[in-house]
């Protein structure tokens, strides 16, 4: 250490915590995201998958902050275990973390109604707190005027706007931040200790206070905002409504393709002309085809899809932006729950098609125990994006290239039947899935907020879209990549004898492991190379199409694999290929998958379930797919 | 005014109009026999009765009424019926007061309403 004494920079102390409360739709991660820019980690809670938003930033005065962003809910009486989480970290009940310094309660200023409610609740505790009235632009726009100074007197708490989509939009709460700080009081532990739910009594009592509030404090414009209800008007017909909603997820599935080409050939370029950058640098042998086959081949095959998966969330993300996904939910209640689905169960199915993780993750909003077991067993049939390397890889190869009407591709009709068959699959299995849980009571409600449309804040897509394409980048440099070593090691080692006649990987590993599984899998007309993809595909579907391209790769080593539709169309019958296509609408090829759901119904029983229900309608749909092709001439 | 329906008059706290300019006319219903474009104030809440009239639901009638207290259906509010769902006229999109609550009819049963004459506002 150097000498000379420096004052203490403001860094080293422990940065001032600070969490962010609020009912949902409040633009409460908008404000996270605006306040802590990139500066931002998602990790989880201890022992549940609830994701817990944490960021950094500095206030005007230079002072450390620690910045937490709780789930949205209506009342500190929680119930679902987004909501718990929210509860405990406010109560200072988690085990790792600290009773926050200060709660900052997020508000819509065009609706606060609820979110005064919620502070009235949370100002019982005692703890410092501010509140932050956002959307102010929308609600000034809208003819409403907050008297912020006199609302600030009724609460007996500071509160601030803010806009939270503005850069300089959170000016004013930086600076209440500094204030604060300099004054922070001490929480009374025992007061905040002894808290107790609200009753019924006391909710009524506090919305009657909040709406006191309300009134004395908000003027409403003497024409209401109308945009809201003139856009329902249209998207919550009872027709009309339906048709726009099949008319979205049909050009949602459209654009997967015809977007993604684009930024899928110019990925599939690069990493071929870095295989030939590979062939020319280093000398034949074990060490190229490790490099060329094992990681290049295998990492591009799966890169290459980073552009649809991306296309894909960049829809869902911006629905639910725009405030359309409580509207789908509405309109597919009554639909859902013909299957025993709730309505609710619409959101978390509809991400399942991105991915059936944060698909399972997403089922916590819905409260009832049964109901959101019956999502989370049917989530992994909806076809998720890894599922679409594999449908794409064998629609290209096998479903020609024609136009059938008008913007109707016949390869994008097939790609919309295999979506569709996941879809009446798995709305059949939750309805016996419920039926067998019927003896045990009814139905759950359904209560949900439609808020207000907003147009989508692209700052806020994208930085989900950001930690989107972060989680698959590092799922293919750690798991796939990993996966692709070991198969291709499979399908190398050991080599074959100097006089080999036959293609180096007959004497393989992989070959011996592909031939063992030969007599479950040929009724359903898989051939020991496809065995061999399925075993790492185990890990993660889209490894399996990475892994055919390894092993034809190997096996005709003149062939590149990106021609592998090519050389998959020569060696397959359509029979093989459409009852993989059969195989992978239902097979539980996700390891991961089967752990979230480990984790997120606490036992490996109903991953069990999953996975043995999912295998047995894989094997007899295949099975049923390849002998009637087959019937028909086609093997 | 005398209530229409078979089950006793709930004991809710008493009613509360907060709408200026707007009073109740007619007779006290239940929200979920309402039809589209009603308007009315809530005259009380309660779940009590519901399950001998209505499809079963999986919770206590006291924790159906704390959740429609905490998405704001409190005694005074007004509550309009916005839209419909397609299959069963279900559910129903309420306003109530300033936010959009979805929710099923069999649970708006819980809720009772007195409708009310008011200015049109144009929509």
């Amino acid at each position: 250490m150097s000498a000379a004494p420096l004052p203490a920079p403001e860094l080293q102390v422990a940065p001032f915590s600070v969490a962010l409360v609020g009912n949902p739709n409040c633009g409460k991660t908008a404000l996270f995201n605006a306040l802590t820019g990139s500066r931002q980690k998602v990790a989880n809670y201890p022992g549940v998958t609830v994701e817990r938003k944490e960021g950094r930033f500095l206030t005007p005065a230079g002072r450390a902050v620690q910045v937490l962003d709780l789930p949205g809910t209506y009342s500190l009486r929680a119930r679902s275990p987004d909501e718990v989480i929210t509860r405990d970290a406010v109560l200072g009940r988690l085990a790792d973390l600290e009773l926050p310094e200060l709660l900052v309660c997020v508000g819509d200023a065009t609706n606060l109604r609820l979110c005064l409610r919620l502070a009235l609740e949370l100002r019982a505790l005692g703890q410092p707190m501010i509140m932050v009235l956002n959307m102010i632009d929308i609600a000034r726009h809208r003819g409403m005027t907050i008297d912020v100074e006199k609302l600030s007197g009724e609460l007996g708490i500071p509160v601030v706007t803010a806009i939270a989509v503005r850069r300089s939009g959170t000016a004013d709460l930086l600076a209440l931040l500094d204030h604060q700080m300099d004054q922070a009081g001490q929480v009374d532990r025992n007061r905040v200790r002894s808290w107790t739910p609200p009753d019924r009594t006391d909710m009524r009592n506090l919305q009657r206070e909040a709406d006191r509030i309300a009134s004395a404090c908000v003027s409403l414009p003497e024409r209401p905002h109308t945009a809201s209800a003139q856009i329902d008007a249209v998207l919550l017909h009872p027709l009309g409504g339906m048709l726009v909603l099949m008319a979205l997820l049909f050009v949602m599935f459209q654009a997967v393709f015809s977007w993604a080409q684009v930024p899928m050939d110019l990925i599939k370029a690069g990493f071929e002309q870095l295989g030939g950058l590979v062939d020319a640098t280093i000398p034949a042998g074990l060490t190229r085809s490790f490099v060329h086959d094992g990681l290049i081949s295998g990492v591009g095959a799966v890169l290459v899809f980073l552009p649809q998966i991306l296309i894909l969330f960049f829809f869902i993300l911006m629905l639910e932006d725009f405030g359309y996904m409580a509207r789908a939910a509405f309109l597919m209640d009554r639909i859902m729950g013909s299957a025993g689905l709730h309505g609710r169960a619409f959101i978390p199915l509809l991400s399942s098609f991105a991915c059936a993780i944060p698909g399972i993750m997403a089922t916590r909003v819905i409260d009832g125990r049964r109901d959101r077991l019956v999502t989370i067993l049917v989530a992994p049939l909806m076809t998720c994006s890894a599922r679409i390397p594999v449908y794409t890889l064998i629609i290209s190869a096998f479903v020609p290239n024609r136009i059938v009407g008008p913007g109707l591709q016949l390869q994008g009709l097939v790609m919309f039947g295999l979506y569709a068959t996941g879809i009446v699959s798995a709305l059949c299995v939750s309805f016996v899935f419920r039926r067998v849980f019927s003896s045990q009571g009814g139905t759950e409600p359904f209560i949900l907020e439609l808020p207000d449309y907003k147009r989508p804040d692209m700052v806020n897509v994208l930085m989900g879209l950001k930690l989107r394409a972060k989680v698959f980048l590092h799922r293919a440099g750690t798991t796939i990549l990993a996966m692709m070593i070991l198969i291709w090691a499979l399908a190398t080692l050991p080599r074959p004898p100097a006089d080999a006649d036959a293609p180096a990987i007959t004497y393989s590993f992989a070959a011996k492991l592909g031939r063992a599984m030969e007599p479950v899998f040929a009724p359903i007309g898989f051939n020991w190379q496809i065995n061999v993809a399925l075993i790492p595909g185990m890990a993660a579907r889209e490894v399996a199409v990475a892994s055919l391209g390894t092993v034809y790769a190997i096996e005709a080593s003149e062939e590149s694999s990106s021609e592998l539709g090519a050389a998959l169309a020569a060696k397959w019958s359509l029979a093989t290929a459409l009852s993989l296509l059969a195989w992978y609408v239902f097979a539980p090829q996700c390891a991961s998958t089967l752990a979230t759901i480990r984790r997120e119904t606490g036992s490996w029983g109903w991953a069990g379930v999953v996975f043995v229900y999912m295998v047995t309608l894989a094997e007899g749909f295949s099975f049923l797919t390849y002998q009637t092709a087959r019937a028909f001439g086609l093997g | 005014m005398v209530p229409s329906m078979n089950s006793p008059q709930p004991q809710g706290p008493s009613v509360r109009i907060s709408d200026a300019g707007s009073k109740p006319a007619g007779e006290v219903i239940r929200l979920g026999t309402a039809a589209l474009g009603f308007v009315g104030i809530i005259t009380a809440v309660d779940a009590r009765h519901l399950a001998s009239t209505e499809a079963r639901l999986d919770i206590a009638p006291e924790e159906l009424e704390q959740r429609l207290l905490e998405m704001g259906f409190v005694e005074g509010a007004r509550v309009e019926i916005r839209h419909q769902g397609p299959i069963a006229r279900d559910p129903i999109a309420v306003r109530v007061n300033n936010a959009v609550i979805a929710l099923r009819r069999a649970e708006a049963n819980a809720i009772y309403v007195s409708p009310i004459l008011e200015t049109p506002v144009a929509v």
